[in-house]
């Protein structure tokens, strides 16, 4: 049994020990490694952030019918990914995300990041600020929503599309189950779960997946 | 009843007669009324938002073609703005389009919308043609409308007959 995670750092575990990088590595303590061990399943979590990049990997990358469930987190709306060719500072071609904390907007009139330009900089700070609004992210979260909802349902594989609350606008959207519940404790210097918390989220969804008989004889 | 959504050659950019653009004229031919959701200068973006919005379960037919993958939208003083090359004489967006849009990104966003279109319509068993006004594309449609055949006018657009022709293809394929 084989079970597809993403979403952002919530779903990464990137603030617990053992946690390595975005792309699967062994991370024991995060929630969907505790998870796979109750279920006895093989954990592929490419957690990462952004929304784009989630549909972007369930539909470019991987290929959903490799799995018995999938477990998906979704993430900030207004985070945005883009291609670059030849990053200027290291010359690299790639998907990078970007998001309002990359910003002053978020983070303070001289913070960037190390590997932007000062044009880049100039650029996503003018997005953030003049650009982008609540009703692109709103209607972004809609759609990539209905996506990963249909791209599952006709590939026969069941899902579970997990929210962190603070980050979603749509109060009507019937997400399963929201990780940014005030009964899971958290690191205080960051407000992430801590490994207590992973613990507590893996034991309710293992109990949200045998409710709703997701995966056979769990 | 049909739905159709689509750029300009769907929405009839540069006839002197809208309704002799082919949506209504294959509508007329198989004697269903239609549901037209297309705008001039859209994104693909622009094509999957708007037909989410709509509900697609009261259409035996859907005729949805996409449109250039390199064009985007933005919600901008209380609508949605269209973001495409040719936007005040190429002026517009030239920053975006020289120094952060890849073709890798238009090549990207166009598959996600392609199956984001193809699996909502499959999951409510509702019949779709998908199609493109691109002239290439990697991906494969059931529908070309701007190839060497079709009569285009100046601006690159169907003309009436132009419009004929699509839905003369429209009817060859269903």
């Amino acid at each position: 049994m084989k079970i597809y995670f993403d979403g952002n750092s919530w779903t990464a575990g990137s603030e617990v020990r053992g946690f390595t990088d975005h792309e699967g590595q062994d991370s024991p303590l995060r929630w969907s490694k505790i998870l796979c061990g109750k279920l006895g399943a093989e954990e592929h979590n490419v957690a990462g952030s952004p929304n784009d990049r989630i549909v972007r990997n369930l539909i470019c990358n991987y290929n959903i019918e490799d799995y018995d469930l999938a477990v998906i987190q979704m993430s900030t709306p207004g985070d945005r990914e883009h291609f670059v060719e030849n990053l200027a500072t290291c010359g690299k071609t790639g998907w990078r995300k970007v998001g309002v904390y990359n910003t002053p907007v978020w983070r303070g009139k001289n913070k960037r990041p190390n590997h932007w330009s000062e044009e880049d900089h100039k650029f996503w700070t003018y997005y953030y600020t003049n650009i982008y609004n609540e009703e692109y992210g709103k209607t972004m979260e809609r759609v990539h929503y209905t996506t990963i909802k249909n791209h599952c349902a006709i590939h026969n594989v069941p899902v579970l599309i997990l929210v962190h609350q603070d980050f979603c606008y749509h109060a009507e959207i019937e997400y399963d189950f929201n990780l940014n519940q005030d009964k899971y404790p958290r690191w205080k210097h960051n407000n992430f779960p801590n490994e207590e918390g992973h613990k507590m989220i893996a034991e309710d969804l293992y109990a949200l997946i045998q409710r709703r008989q997701l995966l056979l004889g769990i | 009843m049909l739905l159709f959504n689509g750029d300009s050659f769907c929405w009839g950019y540069n006839l002197s007669d809208r309704s002799e653009r082919y949506c209504v004229n294959y509508s007329e031919r198989v004697g269903s009324r239609f549901t037209d959701l297309s705008d001039h200068g859209c994104s693909n973006r622009t094509i999957l938002r708007t037909t989410l919005q709509e509900d697609i379960t009261k259409y035996d037919q859907a005729i949805i073609c996409m449109t250039f993958n390199n064009r985007t939208e933005l919600f901008l003083n209380g609508r949605w703005e269209y973001v495409n090359m040719g936007r005040g004489r190429g002026k517009m967006f030239e920053d975006y389009y020289r120094k952060y849009y890849e073709p890798e990104y238009g090549d990207t966003d166009e598959r996600i919308v392609y199956d984001c279109l193809r699996h909502y319509f499959e999951a409510r068993g509702v019949p779709l043609l998908l199609g493109t006004s691109a002239k290439t594309s990697k991906l494969s449609y059931d529908l070309w409308i701007n190839t060497e055949e079709i009569i285009m006018g100046e601006t690159g657009h169907p003309t009436a007959v132009g419009h004929i022709q699509i839905a003369d293809k429209i009817d060859d394929i269903l």
